[in-house]
């Protein structure tokens, strides 16, 4: 089956050797920071510049124990697959961020309800140059 | 009465030949070492998917540095639109800025007539 170039659920989450099960939402965000400039007679920036970038992601699961015993500041590659949306091969999507700081957890339950869990990872770059998050498509 | 002296033509000296007239087999094409990373123009994405524009630039990479079967190639989109391509995600650009030398491009880059630029680490370089 041909891959449908769309994709529906998750799988192999992980932080480091921390395997990551009932997942119910990940994100990655590549926190680009831009600043424009506007000078004389400008009524528009004329110039934009992209002048940093902070990668972060978010991960909810419905394993709240799990993610709640990542300590924040633990430092780890996180890695998500975007499954294809009909399972097709070769068609879901890799992502891969390295240098993952886990920032903070919180975790939640209602009444007749499920409890979840959410962390929020900050990623660096020991360059200072290469952006950490990554992605490929599975073979 | 002894016979004459057979006179026997001296063959003539073969003419002088120039060298360029010499015709040679043709040099092969240089061969282009295989790059250890790459830096693709964004604008290479085609696709209307993410899925598809993932694939596009990942197939592209893959061919050129040499994927083994089973192997993808990793993308990470640049500022300043470039997509740095290698099988190794841990693999950066440039060394730690924290810490012993050495620091700065971990890559050599060439620019090929594509666009593309291939990388080749300095450090096998200087092995």
């Amino acid at each position: 089956m041909a891959a449908t170039n769309l994709q529906k659920n998750w799988k192999d989450v992980s932080h480091g050797s921390v395997d990551l099960t009932r997942v119910t939402n990940v994100s990655f965000d590549l926190g680009g920071q831009n600043q424009g400039f506007a000078g004389d007679n400008d009524i528009f920036n004329s110039v934009v510049v992209n002048m940093m970038n902070s990668p972060t992601a978010s991960v909810t699961t419905g394993d709240p124990a799990t993610l709640m015993a990542i300590a924040p500041g633990t430092d780890a590659t996180l890695s998500a697959t975007h499954i294809d949306a009909k399972g097709a091969t070769g068609g879901d999507i890799i992502y891969v961020l390295t240098n993952a700081v886990a920032q903070g957890g919180q975790t939640s339950g209602g009444h007749a309800e499920f409890g979840t869990a959410t962390m929020q990872f900050m990623a660096y770059a020991p360059d200072g140059q290469t952006n950490p998050l990554s992605f490929t498509r599975s073979a | 009465m002894p016979d004459p002296t057979p006179i026997v033509a001296t063959p003539a000296p073969a003419p002088a030949v120039s060298p360029a007239a010499t015709p040679t087999a043709p040099a092969p094409a240089p061969t282009i070492p295989t790059p250890d990373a790459l830096l693709i123009p964004a604008s290479m994405k085609k696709g209307a998917t993410q899925r598809e524009r993932a694939d596009t630039v990942c197939s592209l990479a893959e061919s050129i540095l040499g994927a083994k079967p089973g192997q993808t190639a990793f993308i990470t989109v640049q500022p300043g639109g470039w997509m740095f391509a290698r099988f190794d995600f841990n693999d950066k650009l440039g060394y730690p800025t924290v810490g012993p030398p050495p620091h700065g491009d971990r890559y050599v880059w060439k620019t090929q007539p594509s666009g593309i630029r291939y990388g080749y680490l300095k450090e096998k370089a200087n092995a």
